[in-house]
């Protein structure tokens, strides 16, 4: 059944989705490319959509790769499981914090030191594995450094570098 | 949940979904964009403080999963019981769900256009970017102890090398981390 199989990837990737959700792209493109779902070159155009619809990014990628891979009823099923565990733990604290004061500042620290070399692992696969144009690369490096050192706001360079994006591609053709 | 503040609006199964349903809607660019939208319009309602709001968001940066969708359910809960936590599951939830099924819709129609093509390739230019620029504020907020540099670089390597078994070597690291804080302790 590959709703199950994919309700099953998405709920693993749900459980290590600590710290934001750049933390578990990486993980899902090894899934999702593993699973034979899409070619690491799709899932490049999943991410960049992601990112500019609304919504956490695993969790649109987890719909968009649901419904590539079982329509409707694919995307249903991968959203949930992405938030089952996820849920499951809002639950847990909620009961444990009505019973006693438990210090999850230590575990959520601990958490935060696990979290740094799964988002470098992110970048890593994301770089490496589609095949990016030249001015992909300078984009990425001019957006790391305006991000860096400017307050513009994500969105507008996100959109900004699209738009650059289609007039490179339009004055190539 | 006794009611404290002043009450402007009636805190409804259906006002407090439809309050979530907005913000997530309209909001684009992950968490950090959302979270302060969230507290200012929660405070304007005579919700919450916007100071409580905050301490339920650094809860839900403690539990995995999506921390807009954590900190609102948190609230949710707070405001309503039960039925809030599930009116801000389904505000919140609703929105991308619903407007990835119809991108992924479309998207079967426009993959193929050069010009699509040039637009996610120049985005996802930005999406590395913003990625790197979010490692390195991280490794920068961060005042390291030894044993967690050392056991930062293990489980990269081991992630890069060993990328089917992330879940495991991520529990790992976090329980070796926790027992290498007490042995630093001691």
């Amino acid at each position: 059944m590959e709703i199950l199989n994919l309700a099953w990837v998405f709920f693993k990737i749900g459980v290590i989705s600590f710290g934001g959700g750049w933390t578990i792209v990486g993980v899902i493109q090894h899934e999702v490319v593993a699973a034979g779902w899409m070619s690491a070159q799709t899932f490049a155009d999943v991410v960049a959509i992601a990112q500019v619809t609304p919504g956490p990014v695993a969790l649109n990628a987890a719909t968009m790769i649901g419904f590539r891979v079982a329509g409707i009823p694919g995307a249903l099923a991968a959203s949930l499981a992405v938030v089952a565990f996820p849920m499951l733990a809002v639950a847990l604290v909620l009961v444990l914090l009505r019973s006693t004061r438990v210090d999850q500042k230590k575990l959520s620290d601990a958490f935060r030191v696990a979290t740094i070399p799964l988002i470098a692992a992110t970048l890593v696969s994301l770089s490496i594995t589609p095949s990016l144009a030249w001015h992909v690369w300078l984009i990425a490096a001019g957006s790391c450094a305006l991000s860096l050192f400017t307050k513009l706001d994500p969105l507008l360079l996100i959109l900004g570098s699209g738009v650059a994006g289609a007039i490179i591609a339009a004055v190539r053709l | 949940m006794p009611a404290g503040g002043s009450v402007l609006k009636a805190k409804t199964f259906f006002s407090l979904f439809w309050a979530f349903f907005v913000i997530s809607a309209v909001t684009i660019g992950g968490s950090y964009a959302i979270v302060p939208i969230m507290a200012s319009r929660l405070a304007r309602r005579g919700w919450m403080e916007e100071q409580g709001f905050y301490d339920l968001f650094a809860l839900a940066q403690a539990v995995p999963g999506p921390t807009t969708l954590t900190t609102a359910v948190f609230v949710g809960q707070q405001l309503l019981g039960l039925a809030g936590a599930a009116a801000a599951f389904l505000g919140i939830m609703l929105p991308p769900v619903v407007s990835i099924i119809l991108v992924s819709l479309l998207y079967g129609a426009v993959a193929g256009n050069p010009l699509v093509q040039g637009f996610l390739q120049g985005s996802y230019g930005t999406v590395l970017g913003l990625v790197a620029a979010l490692l390195v504020r991280m490794l920068r907020a961060r005042k390291w102890r030894i044993h967690e540099v050392a056991l930062s670089l293990l489980c990269f390597a081991a992630l890069l090398l060993f990328r089917s078994w992330a879940l495991p070597i991520v529990i790992a690291t976090v329980i070796l981390v926790r027992l290498g804080a007490l042995a630093w302790k001691s």
